[in-house]
């Protein structure tokens, strides 16, 4: 009967659909893609009148965020009334194998980046000396000015700014916002 | 797998068993009754009349041009029964002997005191005793262009959970996501529920109605509806039917939305066996605007198809549904933060920063969403003698979900997180009679699914297995009935995940669950008066605990929070008492109702003590657990005809809930709304009919029910907003135009909505004209005004 062939196609498209669909079981886990995970940011400062002596301090919290132990965090030690050329040596993703180094990121979409400091009062000065396409301030690079021995903190920030970039610290969205206690003395 | 042989067995069955059908089907069955329904007295037509052949339990409404069809109907003795609320229902008996037989119907208006309404044919089978609204004819047409959460709102009792412009979610009682079930079109949707800033994946241009069921409703429609159901209902496929449709035109001034909904419908040739259907839906749009800004990214564009076949031979119905939903929805560029400090600058300010300002354009830029969603369904049924219709369906669901976040070298990169979930659905049911007063439903249902992701981890692989069976009775006696229901379904659920879903290193781990419970359902209505019925309903309702619930372990990026699931969470039970009372005749009509849904187990994110401690800074941190928790509510709407001219409506609605375990009221639960709406009628022309001017003047409240501690921002204040509809019907040669303008936000107020998960950084949309111009394909779609 033709009616019945016609059944019985729509009902065998509908038990196809049905067996294919099952098929993928076997499929893996995906890897691990925290793309946008920092575990490791490095500061690496450069006496100015001494270019032999460089110091670099680490914040390093490897297991990510909410898991297991608290981070690890350098204290930076800075000596006083002295002028540092400082750099961010490294943003790294290390829960990932390889390991990610996200500073070639950063630096690749500079007109998008840009790393704020915040020292607690009188502590120390940073200046940024890099500038992106658009004549704004990077921050990857500065010079850090140490008055007095004092001690206090060093909050450091990157905000990602696609497409919003201003010069300013309010556009955009915050990648990393993390505290150094420093000691100038 | 078990379940893959079932389905495979439970479709070859029904193959066998339709090809049996289809070989004792022998005798002339070509045949059609037709005709009106009308006032005895006033020869006024009577559209909405019910009318059912008893004997084949089919059942029709009388359209709005008075007309009822029964189609493709064997030679042989008949009985229909007429029946409309107010009137004295009508038994005919009949035998048909030629193709065509007309039998107009004159109705008799009863009065108050002697008064025996049966009501029985009145309410279609399938749908349940309990409270429900619905959207139809020109309230959904003055709703279309709109997502469905948006529409929905035009309904007491219901809202809608936004994120920014482009995602809206229906919320029912203070209910949403995983507790209010959608049906599309028969077929249970399934997509990433769970995610409050996941829209449904529904094309409202599908339906003809929106029925909205209030309260719990397991019974029939599975475990989850705690809140409620939601049935997007297409037209019914007609035979025996020429080329016919419609073309609706959108376009909003606002967003510089513009929407083409086509249908079209045909049968193969006269008294054909075979009908279908065609639906495309496309729709653009660009960046919403406040009164003061645009907001930056937030177009969407929408593309929908679905093909409707149907073949009918005799008594046997069979129907092949295919559709596709397929979206693109940009995300408020500026609702991106990266840390809580991000969440209370942008808060601090009054407007979002200038760089989040924009003009009117159509670009989507990171941060958006690309979801589609493909629906396969096979639907038959075949009466069983005199007892009932047996239906049995099967559905196959792709949902794909993907998301793109604002990424670093994002050129180079697709989505950050991808979501894949196939759901396979099959059920059995038997509409029945038991005796003349006795009418029910039972039935078999099970479900498949799969789902997989991609990318960032944030609910991980699973399977599951879900059956159900359900039976509910429905017994009426003159001005009562009653109704009882009970449904079991089981689940299981098996995941797949690491140890540390942060760690690659970390071993796979495959935890599996059980759940089951028992859903109930008791309802009794008493006609008061011919046009008045008072109705309760308990319902006992559950729902498993939802993927993301049991396995979340992130921080959640819109809500700048750290969430955690528990993988010891228990099922959520409720019990809902819902008791209403409607008048649906003379000049003053309306229904109101209140609830009662006490929720045990009741799954909500509580706040830790301790923040987490992440590279981006603290997060607060929410745990999934469980509380008792008590909604209450009520809804009211009562409508009042002066004259001809005028007519005029209050809605108003309230929810209230706690947390029991606190005593404090919960939070994100809507605030109080009120509308009031005038309506003026104009009079009829030659070329323009049914022309009517709306005013509806709508009050949101503010919601002052949680502490300053509950929120990181103080609720939004009270808002007075005014919508203008202006609709006609203009008639050109044979053909009617329906035609519709309308004005949203008329003084283009300022304000924000407790219910947008954007709140915290933009106002809501400013003024919105629309225009809307319905063009009929031939004959036209049946008039909806």
């Amino acid at each position: 009967m033709k009616t019945n062939t016609k059944l019985s196609l729509i009902a065998f498209m509908a038990i196809t659909v049905a067996v294919t669909s099952c098929k993928k079981d076997k499929k893996e886990l995906p890897k691990i893609d925290e793309n946008e995970l920092f575990t490791t940011i490095k500061l690496k400062f450069t006496d100015q009148a001494n270019t032999s002596d460089v110091k670099t301090f680490i914040w390093r919290d490897v297991d990510g965020d909410g898991v297991g132990n608290p981070a690890v965090i350098d204290n930076i030690i800075l000596k006083p009334n002295t002028n540092y050329n400082m750099e961010v040596s490294e943003i790294l993703n290390e829960s990932a194998t390889p390991v990610q180094n996200i500073t070639d990121e950063v630096k690749e979409e500079s007109d998008e980046h840009l790393l704020v400091y915040k020292p607690s009062l009188n502590l120390l000065t940073v200046d940024i000396t890099d500038k992106d396409k658009n004549n704004l301030q990077i921050g990857l690079s500065s010079i850090v000015k140490t008055n007095t021995a004092k001690n206090g903190t060093l909050q450091v920030i990157l905000r990602h700014q696609p497409g919003v970039k201003n010069g300013t610290e309010a556009p955009g969205s915050t990648d990393f916002d993390i505290s150094f206690n420093v000691k100038v003395q | 797998m078990r379940v893959k042989i079932g389905l495979k067995i439970w479709l070859i069955s029904s193959i066998v068993i339709a090809s049996t059908f289809t070989n004792l089907l022998a005798q002339n069955c070509n045949n059609l009754i037709f005709g009106t329904v009308k006032d005895a007295q006033t020869r006024e037509i009577l559209p909405g009349a019910g009318v059912t052949i008893k004997e084949l339990n089919q059942f029709v409404l009388v359209e709005d041009d008075s007309h009822y069809h029964f189609n493709q109907l064997c030679s042989g003795k008949y009985t229909i029964l007429i029946s409309y609320i107010g009137y004295q229902p009508k038994e005919i008996k009949f035998e048909i002997k030629k193709t065509a037989t007309e039998i107009n119907v004159f109705l008799t208006p009863v009065s108050s005191q002697l008064s025996q309404v049966n009501v029985q044919g009145q309410v279609a089978l399938h749908k349940p005793l309990q409270t429900q609204s619905q959207l139809k004819g020109k309230d959904l047409e003055l709703l279309q262009g709109l997502s469905l959460g948006e529409a929905l709102k035009a309904i007491p009792g219901l809202s809608s959970i936004q994120t920014g412009p482009s995602i809206s979610k229906p919320v029912i009682h203070g209910l949403h996501s995983n507790r209010v079930l959608i049906y599309n079109n028969g077929v249970r949707l399934e997509g990433q529920q769970w995610g409050s800033e996941h829209a449904p994946e529904i094309d409202p241009f599908i339906a003809n109605q929106i029925t909205v069921v209030k309260g719990a409703a397991s019974v029939l429609y599975g475990s989850d509806a705690l809140g409620g159901v939601i049935l997007v209902e297409p037209y019914p496929l007609e035979f025996n039917k020429k080329l016919t449709g419609q073309v609706n035109l959108v376009g909003m001034s606002n967003n510089g939305q513009g929407a083409v909904a086509t249908m079209v419908e045909s049968s193969l040739g006269k008294n054909s066996n075979f009908s279908w259907r065609l639906q495309s839906t496309f729709k653009i749009a660009g960046n919403s605007k406040t009164p003061d800004y645009y907001m930056r990214n937030t177009g969407f564009n929408e593309r929908n198809a679905a093909l409707t076949l149907g073949y009918r031979h005799s008594k046997l119905n069979a129907e092949l549904y295919l559709s596709t939903f397929n979206t693109k929805l940009g995300i408020f560029s500026g609702s991106h933060i990266g840390s809580t400090t991000d969440l209370i600058n942008a808060i601090k300010q009054a407007q979002p920063l200038e760089v989040y300002q924009s003009n009117l354009n159509y670009n989507i830029d990171r941060p958006y969403q690309n979801v589609s969603h493909n629906l396969l369904k096979l639907k038959m049924s075949y009466p069983v003698g005199d007892f009932g219709i047996l239906h049995a369906q099967y559905s196959n669901q792709q949902n794909n979900r993907e998301e793109y976040d604002m990424v670093r070298l994002s050129a180079l990169k697709s989505y950050q997180l991808k979501f894949d979930l196939n759901t396979q659905n099959a059920e059995i049911f038997l509409d029945h009679n038991l005796t003349s007063n006795i009418q029910g439903k039972v039935g078999l249902q099970g479900i498949y699914q799969q789902n997989y992701y991609d990318g960032r981890y944030l609910i991980p692989f699973f399977t599951s297995y879900n059956g159900g069976v359900f039976l509910l009775e429905k017994w009426t006696k003159n001005k009562f009935s009653l109704e009882g229901g009970l449904r079991y379904d089981y689940k299981y659920m098996q995941a797949r995940l690491r140890q540390n879903v942060l760690d690659d290193k970390s071993p796979e781990i495959q935890p599996k669950f059980n759940f089951d419970q028992v859903s109930a359902t008791l309802g009794a209505a008493y006609q008061i008066l011919p046009d008045v019925k008072w109705s309760n309903t308990l319902a006992k309702a559950w729902r498993p605990p939802a993927i993301n619930e049991l396995f979340s372990f992130g921080v959640h990026h819109g809500s700048a929070s750290f969430e955690k699931g528990d993988r010891n969470l228990k099922e959520e039970s409720s019990i809902n008492f819902t008791s209403g009372i409607s008048k649906t005749n003379g000049k003053l009509t309306g229904e109101i109702s209140a609830y009662l849904n006490h929720i045990d187990n009741y799954i909500y994110l509580k706040p830790a003590l301790l923040p987490v401690l992440t590279i981006r800074g603290a997060f607060p941190a929410f745990n999934y657990v469980q509380v008792n928790a008590r909604f209450t509510g009520a809804d009211f709407l009562t409508q009042y005809q002066f004259n001809k001219f005028f007519k005029t409506a209050i809605k108003y609605s309230l929810v209230r809930a706690y947390n029991l375990a606190n005593n404090k009221h919960l939070e994100f639960i809507p605030p109080d709304k009120l509308s009031l709406i005038l309506q003026a009628n104009l009079n009829d022309s030659k070329k323009i009919k049914n022309t009517s001017i709306d005013f509806t003047i709508n009050h949101y409240a503010k919601q002052w029910r949680v502490l300053p501690s509950q929120d990181y921002a103080p609720t939004p204040n009270a808002a007075i907003l005014l919508n203008i509809d202006l609709s006609s019907q203009i008639n050109i040669g044979k053909s009617h135009f329906n035609l519709s303008l309308s004005c949203l936000n008329t003084f283009n107020t300022r304000y924000r909505d407790y219910l947008n998960r954007f709140r915290y950084y933009t106002d809501e949309t400013g003024r919105n004209f629309i225009v809307r111009l319905q063009i009929p394909i031939g004959k036209g779609l049946p008039n909806k005004i």
